[in-house]
Formats: C-alpha cells, structure tokens, sequence
C-alpha cells in the first residue's frame, strides 16, 4: 500500500524536474537569441550588410561634393536622402555654401575611403565612415582634409501604397 | 484509485519528459547557431580591438619598457614582431622625448570578418592627447586607422594598425 501511494508522488516529482529543467533551456535559448549581439546583423547578414554601406557611401559622396555653379543639384540631392537631423544641419551648412560659394568660386569633393556597419538592427543601421574632402578656391590651390562621421540610415520602406522606392536615407551625422 | 493517480502521473512524466527534449533541442540549436556565433565573433573582436588600439596609441615617457610590453600582449603577427624589434636607439629617443601619449577610441566598427579563418579587419577612430613634450602645452589629434585583428589562444589580437591616410588615392 505504501509503495502504491509513492510511485505517483515520484513520478509527478520527476515531471516536475524535467519541467523545471526545460524551462530553464527555454529561457537560456531565449536569451541568447535577444541579445543585443543576436539582434545586430551588421556582417553576420553579409548582403544586407554591403547593400546599406555602399548606399551610405553613395549619398554622402553626392550630397557632400559641391561646385558652385550647381548647388542646386547637389540640394536636391540632400532633400531626397537626408532626413531629420541630417536634413536640419546639412541645411545650415548649405545656406552658408549657397551664399559664399559663387563668390569663392568653391568647389568641394568628397570621397569615402572607409566604411564600416557598426550594426543593423530592424531597419536602422549605424555606418563609421572616413572622409576624405578636397575643397578649391579662387586663387587658392585645392586642400584636402580628413573627416570620421558616425552615420546613422534608416531604411524607408515601400510603403502601404506600394510604392516600389524602397532604400536608406540618412538620419543623423555626427564627427567622430 | 491508486491506478488513475499512477496514470496521470505517467502522462504527466512523459509531457514533462517531451518538453524537456524539446527544450534542451531548442537550447541546442541557438547555441550551435552560426549567425548568433558570428555575432559574437564580430562584438569579442570589436571590444578586443577597441582596447588593444587604445594600448597602442598610448605611451609615458617614463615607462617606456612596460609600455612595449603592453603593446606586445595585444599583438601578434608582423605587428608584433615589428614592435619587438624597437631598438635601443628608439626606446631612447622616446624616454628622451619626455612625452605622454594618451589614446582614446572615438568610435570603431569591424568592416570584414572572416569567422572561418578567424580575422577581422576594424575601421577606428582616435584621439590622442600629447602632453610634456617641449611646447608644454598638450595637443590632441584626430586620427584614424584600419586595424587587422587575429583570433589567438588568447582572444583576439592585432596583427596590423595602419593609419589611413589623407588624400591617399586608390
């Protein structure tokens, strides 16, 4: 009678252990694939990866080279693919370039010589660029400096709509 | 009686017992998957590289011989044996310099990983602050650098730190 009242008690005790013990597996795989680590697919989705880095590159090379006979070319440029605070301070910088450049016969050229995805989470990515920018004056023989920028993309989806323009624009720069 | 309860009690053991295979297989396949490894991969060599190139920018005139050492922990490869090969004339010329070179990472990304071969290569910048010297006055400077990382039996290692320079063509 006795071992007939013990076999459930333990065979409901080893349930509960084995429950216990899948628990905890669930909640070690759960963490693992939450990690901020797993969630950043910069490198690890290879294509994704060099898809944002080349158009960060391609739209700071355009927006950031400039001549002053066509400034309204390169502004148009910058409203299609800067954003917020991208947009807002690449729009001080413009006004300056737009009342001086005529006058100094400016002309500006950037070129990305580096670039790097620091991470691509959802549909925002961070990009560490490196600059190089050329600037030529009248009367004045071209120079060249070196600029680091932390890029930040966000991907404009197509929308409900349907509309098929699906690629990054640029959200936020900050020097580095 | 008895019997329904040692019923119930089976069904109970084999639903635990199948959650459990379940579970400890869902475990199993997130620890042997290969995006999350090589997340990893890219954040280990990124936090490595991140310290090691601070390291490597950094010198007090005053403790010239450790701070070589220090440079020789977090490198391997060429680079290593490049900076075990400063003379004495150099380790002079730098305690003679009385200068201290501080390093700080800005900002740092890995720009390729090879999880196969275990390297990686980083895109950083730095700023470095120099200070004694003979104006006085410390000075820092923007710099940037592509750094070549080396998975070793001891973590992640640099095994080349160039400068990237300005108007460099190509």
């Amino acid at each position: 009678m006795r071992l007939r009242i013990r076999l459930p008690v333990l065979l409901f005790a080893a349930a509960l252990v084995l429950a216990g013990l899948g628990a905890y597996c669930v909640l070690q795989a759960h963490a693992l694939r939450s990690a901020e680590s797993a969630q950043n697919r910069a490198l690890v989705a290879a294509e994704e990866t060099a898809e944002v880095s080349a158009s960060v590159t391609h739209t700071l090379n355009k927006v950031l080279s400039y001549s002053f006979d066509e400034t309204a070319a390169t502004e148009r440029a910058a409203q299609r693919l800067l954003r917020g605070q991208a947009g807002e301070s690449y729009e001080r910088l413009f006004t300056r370039v737009r009342e001086l450049a005529p006058e100094q016969r400016l002309v500006v050229t950037t070129r990305v010589v580096g670039a790097a995805v620091q991470s691509l989470i959802g549909d925002r990515a961070r990009v560490l660029v490196f600059l190089d920018q050329s600037a030529s004056r009248a009367g004045e023989g071209p120079g060249v400096s070196a600029a680091q920028l932390l890029v930040t993309a966000e991907r404009e989806g197509s929308d409900e709509d349907g509309s098929s323009g699906e690629g990054w624009v640029i959200t936020a720069l900050e020097p580095r | 009686m008895a019997d329904r309860l040692t019923r119930a009690a089976i069904a109970a053991l084999g639903a635990a017992a199948a959650f459990a295979g379940w579970a400890g297989w869902f475990w199993f396949d997130a620890a042997h998957d290969e995006a999350l490894a090589h997340a990893a991969m890219r954040d280990a060599a990124l936090d490595a590289g991140r310290e090691h190139v601070a390291r490597l920018t950094t010198l007090d005139h005053n403790d010239v011989d450790a701070g070589i050492d220090r440079w020789l922990a977090v490198s391997t490869g060429a680079l290593r044996d490049e900076l075990a090969g400063t003379g004495e004339d150099t380790k002079r010329a730098l305690r003679e310099g009385g200068t201290v070179a501080t390093g700080e990472v800005l900002d740092a990304a890995i720009s390729e990983l090879d999880p196969a071969a275990g390297t990686a290569r980083m895109l950083v910048s730095v700023e470095i602050t120099t200070s004694g010297g003979n104006g006085g006055e410390p000075a820092t400077t923007r710099n940037r650098f592509t750094a070549q990382l080396r998975q070793t039996g001891e973590g992640w290692k640099l095994s080349a730190l160039d400068q990237v320079p300005v108007g460099g063509g190509g």
